[in-house]
């Protein structure tokens, strides 16, 4: 096991540098691909004969390709592993699998939210440098700003969180890696849903009328406004962290074990 | 250098394809793999590299489990499988990617054997022909000064003369701390470079021997008829007569032929095994 959680940080940028220089074109024409989509929405929006892209336009396309951008992008971050030839090579490369997982965990989280940044500030840019050109009168320009008190950084906490499914689901499938992660995840989604409502209206029996919320009262509680409450303040704090922080981290570990123990 | 024990594997639980396979192998020779097709030689290639998982028994390479990838361990092993996957860059491109994991790594060795193929180093690998490709990844393998090569069918795709200036570089390029494992069905590609010979055949290793004991024990001899087989392990007809093995009562030391054999070998497990007493049975390093 040792040797699995070994790290060496130059053979780390290797691997790192290995993943960009081996994989520049693909991931050249993907970022121009996307900025040419990102681009005709934005020559659509600016020429509609309305107003200027405003800054929800902006917001609403950012975590649109963030998130599914991202998703399609991790879901192939192992694409190595998908045919034997190049799982033989990726596998016998002197690196551990600690080094591996990191430097494909890196990529996928910081190296692409990163890049689709730069991708997106210039897209922003282009559009509001049209619509300066081609506004008949005095135009007002969107603030796209990932400083400033915006849902950027909410996005991308979402993005990362969201990632370590799909990272999971590339080394787990051998293809169609996105599509089979949604599927498999929707499966879990709806059977932790049941089971948590089985759960719940197992322990929480007292607070319920048949199927519905009632007595009115129980031990003192008023079941409506109380119970509902309760929820909007503890269960939100706790679904955000389990969403946030606790679901990527034991994900992410799921993922690692499962690199180690991929054989071809 | 490497220590098989006790090893069992399968693909599915109902055809297991190894029993508790025993194998030993040392630094300092270039060892021949034999089996028949799906005997389980690619299979065992992988399980020694960690590629693969034994479902029981162990596999030691330089002090370490294969199962978790060292690198340390990974850096002194280069294994080329006979599918080959090259990435979309330049030779020197794709020197600069791997080299650096592999310390022992020398770029004048890599250049040598590269122009002993005569492939350009700016050529895009993923233009070149299989027989290209593999000439450019034989030459990497070899300028990792790896302590162990493992080729599977290395010359499949080779023209003859490359199979020459194969068979030549790796005759040269094997040092007495390395050790080169060649599997292969084309043995006379192979001709007096394989020695050891290991066979592999229904399951277990049923032959691992050197050519000095294969020359000692065993007469290889090309008769031109049959009237009289006396003492015969093998034979089989050839153009001019018949290529006959038997026991070496003589002394008489002859030129082996391999694939002769290795078709003794499977044709006789038994036999072979009464002549090499310790064929099958683990023999622990000294």
């Amino acid at each position: 096991m040792q040797d699995t959680l070994q790290f060496n940080f130059s053979r780390f940028l290797l691997l790192l540098k290995n993943d960009l220089r081996l994989n520049h074109r693909g991931i050249f024409y993907v970022a121009l691909g996307t900025l040419a989509v990102l681009l005709f929405i934005g020559f659509v929006a600016a020429y509609d004969g309305s107003e200027a892209p405003d800054e929800d336009f902006f917001y609403s396309l950012y975590a649109f390709t963030l998130l599914i951008g991202g998703s399609l992008y991790t879901s192939v971050a192992f694409r190595e592993l998908n045919k034997p030839p190049t799982a033989h090579l990726y596998l016998t490369t002197p690196a551990s699998t600690l080094e591996k997982f990191t430097a494909k965990w890196l990529l996928t989280t910081f190296g692409f939210l990163i890049a689709h940044l730069l991708v997106f500030s210039l897209f922003v840019a282009i559009v509001n440098g049209i619509e300066v050109m081609t506004a008949e009168t005095e135009t007002t320009l969107s603030n796209f700003n990932v400083f400033a008190d915006s849902p950027v950084t909410l996005l991308m906490k979402i993005y990362i969180a969201g990632q370590s499914i799909y990272l999971l689901g590339a080394i787990a499938f051998k293809k169609y890696e996105f599509f089979k992660t949604m599927i498999a995840w929707t499966v879990f989604q709806l059977a932790l849903l049941f089971v948590t409502v089985i759960l719940f209206r197992l322990v929480f029996h007292d607070f319920f009328d048949g199927m519905t919320f009632g007595p009115e009262q129980v031990h003192g509680v008023r079941t409506g406004e109380d119970f509902g409450n309760f929820m909007q303040t503890n269960f939100s704090l706790i679904a955000h962290a389990l969403f946030l922080f606790i679901l990527p981290g034991i994900v992410w570990a799921a993922a690692f074990f499962k690199l180690k123990e991929k054989e071809i | 250098m490497l220590e098989i024990r006790d090893l069992s594997f399968y693909y599915h639980k109902s055809m297991p394809l190894f029993t508790d396979l025993d194998l030993a192998i040392e630094p300092g020779n270039i060892y021949g793999l034999l089996g028949r097709n799906g005997a389980g030689k690619s299979t065992l290639l992988k399980l020694m590299t960690g590629l693969l998982f034994p479902k029981t028994g162990t596999v030691d390479l330089f002090g370490y489990n294969p199962e978790y990838r060292s690198p340390d361990m990974l850096a002194d092993i280069y294994f080329l499988p006979e599918e080959l996957y090259v990435p979309t860059v330049a030779v020197q491109t794709f020197v600069d990617a791997y080299a650096g994991f592999y310390p022992k790594f020398s770029q004048a060795d890599f250049e040598k054997y590269l122009a002993e193929f005569s492939i350009p180093a700016t050529q895009r690998m993923d233009k070149m022909s299989y027989g290209q490709k593999k000439k450019t990844l034989i030459s990497f393998a070899l300028a990792t000064n790896a302590k162990l090569l493992i080729f599977d069918e290395p010359t499949n795709g080779l023209d003859i003369p490359s199979k020459t200036k194969f068979r030549k570089i790796l005759a040269g390029a094997v040092s007495p701390e390395q050790t080169i494992f060649i599997s292969t069905h084309q043995v006379r590609d192979m001709a007096n470079l394989l020695d050891p010979i290991i066979v592999l055949d229904g399951g277990d290793v049923i032959f691992n021997q050197s050519l000095e004991n294969v020359t000692k024990n065993l007469h290889f001899e090309l008769i031109p008829t049959m009237n009289e087989p006396q003492g015969v392990l093998y034979s089989e007809r050839v153009p001019g007569g018949y290529y006959v093995v038997t026991e070496n009562s003589t002394g008489q030391e002859t030129e082996p032929d391999i694939e002769v054999l290795f078709n003794a070998v499977v044709a006789n497990p038994e036999l072979m095994d009464s002549i090499f007493p310790v064929t099958k049975s683990y023999t622990a390093p000294v």
